[in-house]
């Protein structure tokens, strides 16, 4: 998903964060809106496939290790319902072979927490080829 | 000049009074004018025929009469001896020596009569105290042998004959002392040969141990007393005793051998064992015993416990002195610094001893030195916590990507609330309130990590056990947020029932409770994982009666593998690759050094339920 414009535009939408920390998501929340970025937060990935933000978001950050769904499995849905979702997946936990898995998964960029806000942007505009903030 | 023997004047005058008396009917047919001073009897009153009557008493007149009648009198000098009564009415002893004299006036007695009553009275006096003395002698419990001042043996009674096996016809008459053995005689005669009548002190010797020899040349170890006693007739002679020690030589014997004994098995035994009476005196100690307290054994028998061991140690046994003599035995352990410096520990027994009537004599008191046991005990534990610890560590280890999951949540909020602030805080367009919140969760997040941290340290500080209140339900929430991360990688979900009116608090080490906990639930984590079909939980249940307060662990994972759920508990029994099996064991040996327990069902339909069971904390210790 490496942006084929030599010219990248500026972010301009919505990033949906699942992620059952709730702690996390206000931070993520937090730190989108000190840049002037619409976001939404969702505790459980089925929440998030069930709801609006689904189809509205241009970008979905995704946390790997959650109760009830994983973010995989959350990933294989978003897959399936919205095949172009640019979406990031998150982990906390040390997993050699994350990237890996991720990429195969269909993730289009993947952060290892807890990450600085230039390398959440730039997973952000490694995923949809638009320059953050 | 002495005048010549006049016959007739002694006749008339002398103390014989003569007479002369028919042979057929006694009469008086002359008599010496002394009659009538002897017996106060005018001389014409011994005339009459029935003056025999009148003055010899009863009792004699018929032995009288018969032997004046015997063949005796036919020869000079026959004699008889009897009482007669004189005019005043004193009773007098009388010889009569006598012969019949026949001529052409008939057949006569002439002969003369002599006042003996002074030897008389002497000879029933003598007779009288020998006879008493005899009396006694037969009845005393010793053997008796009367001998004069020079050792010849005068009479003995029955018990000395038996003693020395001889009779007294036998050794009347001869020396004492060759029954004495030959090395004892000297001794013997010395001590006779130092009675001294003259003197109170020494006219008498008792109780001397002695030996004397029978006839057959056996031994008998005796006592020997003797004492001075002087006959009527001014005679000293001296009274010995023997008394046969045999008897009680053997008792003591026995005693002795019994105390010998008692030593020797208070010497062998590896202990302090002592012996104290009622007044609380030593009575009897070992060498140990006596070591100890840097004396020996005879200085301390007889001493009192106060001022051998010093108040300060006395108060330490008061009790358990005051007890034994009370009758009731008693025991405690007691750690002490020996003489050398050196910690010991001593278990102490106090035996109440009973006399025969039931009162308490004293007591025994026996100290066990047991200080290489409680070292061994002591290693023992030390040996168990580092087990523990290595587990801990080994656990801690496997959940390293779960923990660093728990530090990294709360990092990432950090780092995103900390450059969201420095935004909210541009010169130009500055947003304080969300500044002012970001940097309130950086605080939250940055605790909550810090949180995690501790309760890791909890589990990898290595230290003596501690006791001290703790909350089980606090204990569990912390574990699960420790393990929450592997939780949610298993897709899991724990919970910790909440129900404030339980209690929850125990007494114990935080460490190795935190460490059960992790292990159980862990352990519920890693099974109810395997399960395929959702919901997968552990749930932590809590409840508490008047002693204990009980922990359930239910998980709804596939239960146990068949057979005895007690194989759970084997070191090494575990079915994760990779797995120590080494969690429940620990987990059941730290339950039980805290007095509790661990088990583990089966559950009817699925999963398994583990119960910790800990001694509530003291009810008063509220505010843990």
């Amino acid at each position: 998903m490496t942006p084929t414009s030599s010219e990248p535009t500026r972010f301009d939408g919505s990033i949906a964060i699942v992620d059952d920390d709730p702690s996390v998501r206000r931070a993520l929340l937090r730190l989108f809106r000190s840049v002037g970025v619409d976001a939404v937060g969702h505790e459980f990935g089925v929440e998030f496939l069930g709801s609006r933000a689904l189809h509205d978001v241009e970008c979905l950050i995704l946390d790997v290790h959650m109760t009830g769904m994983s973010g995989l499995e959350v990933l294989e849905e978003v897959r399936v319902a919205a095949t172009k979702l640019p979406v990031v997946l998150m982990t906390g936990r040390y997993e050699p072979d994350f990237e890996d898995r991720a990429l195969a998964a269909g993730a289009s960029a993947f952060l290892r927490k807890p990450f600085l806000d230039e390398e959440l942007f730039a997973a952000i505009a490694e995923a949809t080829g638009q320059l953050l903030p | 000049m002495n005048p010549p023997f006049d016959p007739i004047e002694f006749l008339e005058h002398g103390p014989l009074v003569p007479f002369a008396m028919d042979c057929v009917d006694e009469r008086v047919l002359w008599v010496g004018p002394q009659a009538e001073s002897l017996l106060g009897y005018p001389r014409e009153r011994w005339l009459k025929p029935d003056v025999w009557d009148v003055i010899v008493v009863e009792e004699d007149r018929r032995r009288v009469r018969d032997a004046r009648g015997s063949r005796a009198w036919a020869t000079p000098g026959a004699s008889v001896e009897y009482r007669v009564r004189a005019a005043g009415g004193a009773v007098l002893w009388l010889t009569e020596v006598g012969r019949v004299v026949q001529d052409e006036d008939g057949a006569r007695i002439e002969g003369y009569l002599l006042d003996v009553t002074e030897r008389k009275n002497r000879e029933v006096a003598i007779w009288r105290s020998e006879e008493r003395v005899r009396g006694i002698l037969r009845n005393a419990p010793d053997a008796m042998v009367v001998t004069d001042i020079g050792g010849r043996i005068q009479t003995m009674n029955a018990q000395a004959e038996r003693l020395f096996q001889y009779g007294f016809a036998d050794v009347c008459g001869s020396m004492l002392d060759p029954m004495v053995p030959q090395r004892l005689r000297a001794a013997f005669t010395e001590l006779r040969d130092a009675l001294d009548p003259e003197s109170e002190r020494r006219s008498l010797v008792a109780g001397q141990a002695f030996a004397i020899e029978q006839q057959d040349g056996g031994e008998v170890p005796v006592e020997i007393g003797m004492s001075l006693v002087t006959t009527p007739d001014g005679e000293v002679q001296i009274l010995n005793s023997f008394r046969d020690l045999t008897a009680r030589l053997r008792l003591e014997t026995q005693l002795r051998s019994s105390e010998r004994r008692i030593r020797a098995v208070a010497e062998a035994l590896p202990a302090l064992i002592f012996f104290v009476d009622q007044a609380e005196r030593f009575l009897f100690v070992n060498d140990a015993y006596a070591a100890w307290h840097g004396q020996r054994r005879h200085q301390m028998e007889g001493q009192r416990i106060r001022e051998v061991i010093g108040e300060s140690a006395y108060a330490d046994y008061e009790e358990s002195i005051s007890a034994a003599l009370n009758g009731t035995p008693a025991h405690m352990r007691l750690d002490v610094v020996d003489p050398d410096g050196q910690p010991r520990s001593f278990d102490m027994s106090f035996v109440p001893q009973f006399s025969e009537d039931e009162s308490v004599d004293g007591f025994f008191g026996a100290f066990f030195d047991v200080s290489a046991e409680v070292r061994a005990e002591q290693g023992d534990r030390l040996h168990r916590e580092q087990l523990a610890h290595v587990a801990r560590v080994a656990t801690l280890g496997e959940l390293a990507a779960s923990i660093a999951h728990e530090l990294n949540q709360p990092l990432s909020a950090v780092v995103a609330n900390a450059q969201a602030a420095r935004r909210f805080l541009d010169p130009i367009a500055p947003d304080l309130d969300e500044a002012r919140e970001a940097l309130d969760d950086v605080a939250a997040d940055a605790r909550r990590a810090g949180d995690v941290i501790a309760s890791m340290r909890k589990l990898l500080e290595r230290r003596e056990t501690r006791h001290e209140p703790v909350d089980l339900r606090h204990l569990a929430l912390e574990v699960v947020e420790l393990v929450r991360s592997e939780a949610v990688l298993n897709g899991v979900e724990v919970r910790v029932q909440e129900d404030a009116a339980t209690t929850t608090t125990v007494e114990g080490d935080p460490g190795q409770l935190t460490q059960v906990f992790l292990n159980l639930v862990k352990n519920a984590i890693e099974s109810t994982g395997r399960l395929s079909s959702a919901p997968r939980t552990v749930t932590v249940s809590f409840s508490s009666d008047r002693s204990d307060v009980e922990v359930s662990i239910l998980d709804n994972g596939p239960g146990f593998p068949a057979g005895d759920p007690e194989s759970l508990f084997q070191p090494f029994f575990t079915r994760r690759p990779g797995g120590l099996g080494m969690g429940l064991p620990i987990s059941r040996t730290i339950a039980e050094a805290h007095g509790g327990s661990v088990s583990a069902e089966r559950l009817a339909d699925e999963g398994a339920l583990l119960r910790v069971r800990l001694p509530a904390a003291p009810a008063d210790d509220s505010s843990a």
